[in-house]
């Protein structure tokens, strides 16, 4: 029972960290523009997202202290504000296209205009941080996030060729259109190795009091968790690849992605395309804005935890209640959720480096991790994904502007 | 310090001189979102038949394909100018 407790952290960080709007919006133009050849990129993703989330709860559950708490303690109060301002401005976007997209979903059932969503949106998911705790969050998105399953389905059902699929999981060069498939490369990575998941992972793992005898059972998490919001996330890929691809689609608008499930599920195909995006842009929303609080609450030394009434920890609920009910103004203002997600992805990518590049310190300090150090393979891992976020941060803008 | 300031300055010009797309990408970027336009629409006429579509549904698409085709012939026109 500890254990499907456990593993529910990890599928709840895969929905909503994983799986969400971004990485909807950028595996959907991946599979409509190219096929099944970013499938490698996914997988690379989802490598360099396992060993992160393993390292943030290994960090958490020997060092007692969160990811972000170990950065400030162990680089200062300077360095902490230097990722926090940018952090923020990006989880703030982020977090608006989260809204976004569960507005969209239900713009797509009712006919309403998102914008009319937005603020119902946003007093939802904050009643659900208000009156829940960390157990209902975790496991409520978790069991709805399984209606994410659909896109897998579907993807089974339009039967795939198989030579083909695998031969997308090896890195290859763009046939053509270069700039568009290495922006989407990028975005895609920009997606799912997103900052705010691995601060919200080992707070999590703090909320739930971990210690070293969770090594174990958080190594099968995140390789448990991640694998599964890849599945979800492939799925997505090889639907629109196998749909949109063949008839020279591309992905413009949310309206369009859900046609990728009607195909070959029929009418359900939509509620279920709306479900799941609604679902996992939930989780997303809830994980975007307790992550940014519980990066100030731990950054400022205040109380932080959704498991004791909100008055108990007031600045804290502060910080998530002005986080979605700012972000859902973006949202009611009219901003296109397509547009921001993609903008908030090339911003996501640019930050990268400031949150993989103290993981290269912070998991070789005896002083956090004791005896649980890094070994060579974990060390390698940090530092070629420390390189790749930096290559990533430094392309992003331009490929971006390139018309990517 | 402010060599490295220049090195950046330096590195950040050179990649955004180099963003600048030519008219001829840029058309040929708007007849391909016109022709996904057109796909999208064919796709919505295949489903709506098989009556796998609510019709609010179809409305919603229907001006996305609207607003998505002024805009790549917009976009065409611009790029076709001289």
């Amino acid at each position: 029972m500890r254990r499907y407790l456990e593993v529910a952290l990890g599928i709840f960080t895969s929905i909503g960290g994983f799986l969400e709007v971004g990485a909807i919006a950028t595996a959907a133009q991946a599979g409509a523009g190219f096929g099944f050849r970013l499938g490698w990129v996914l997988v690379l993703g989802t490598v360099c997202v396992i060993f992160l989330v393993e390292m943030s709860g290994r960090l958490s559950a020997v060092s007692k202290h969160t990811l972000q708490d170990a950065m400030r303690e162990r680089f200062g109060a300077g360095f902490f504000l230097v990722t926090t301002i940018p952090g923020l401005i990006v989880d703030w976007l982020v977090l608006a296209a989260e809204i976004g997209g569960v507005a969209l979903a239900l713009q797509l059932v009712t006919g309403i205009g998102y914008q009319w969503w937005a603020f119902p949106v946003a007093i939802g998911s904050w009643l659900f941080l208000w009156k829940g705790n960390l157990r209902l969050v975790e496991d409520g998105v978790a069991l709805l996030g399984l209606v994410a399953l659909a896109f897998v389905v579907a993807a089974v059902r339009l039967h795939p060729p198989v030579h083909a699929v695998v031969a997308g999981l090896l890195p290859s060069l763009p046939p053509a259109e270069g700039t568009t498939y290495w922006f989407l490369a990028v975005s895609i990575l920009g997606a799912l190795i997103s900052p705010y998941l691995f601060f919200f992972y080992s707070s999590g793992a703090i909320e739930g009091q971990w210690d070293e005898n969770h090594i174990g059972s958080n190594r099968f998490t995140a390789i448990v968790g991640m694998s599964f919001g890849a599945v979800l996330a492939f799925g997505v890929m090889l639907a629109a690849a196998m749909v949109f691809h063949p008839r020279g689609i591309q992905v413009e608008r949310y309206e369009q992605v859900a046609l990728m499930l009607v195909e070959p599920l029929g009418r359900p195909g939509l509620y279920l395309f709306a479900a799941a995006l609604a679902v996992t842009c939930f989780g997303a929303t809830l994980e975007v804005a307790l992550g940014r609080a519980y990066v100030f609450a731990q950054g400022f030394g205040w109380n932080y935890t959704l498991n004791s009434l909100p008055t108990n920890s007031a600045r804290f609920s502060l910080v998530y209640t002005v986080m979605i009910g700012s972000a859902a103004v973006l949202i009611a203002l009219g901003v296109d959720p397509l547009a921001l997600t993609v903008f908030s992805m090339a911003l996501t990518a640019v930050t990268l480096p400031l949150v993989t590049l103290p993981f290269i310190v912070l998991m070789n300090d005896p002083a956090y991790v004791g005896e649980y150090r890094n070994g060579w393979i974990g060390n390698a891992a940090v530092v070629g994904i420390s390189l790749l976020a930096s290559l990533i941060a430094l392309v992003a803008i331009p490929l971006q502007l390139m018309g990517g | 310090m402010r060599a490295i300031t220049l090195a950046f300055a330096v590195v950040g010009a050179v990649l955004l001189a180099g963003c600048t797309r030519s008219p001829e990408a840029r058309a040929e970027d708007a007849r391909m979102k016109l022709a996904s336009w057109q796909a999208t629409r064919r796709l919505l006429d295949e489903q709506r038949a098989r009556g796998d579509l609510p019709e609010q549904y179809v409305r919603q698409v229907m001006r996305a394909v609207e607003e998505g085709r002024a805009q790549a012939l917009a976009n065409l026109r611009a790029a076709s100018a001289p």
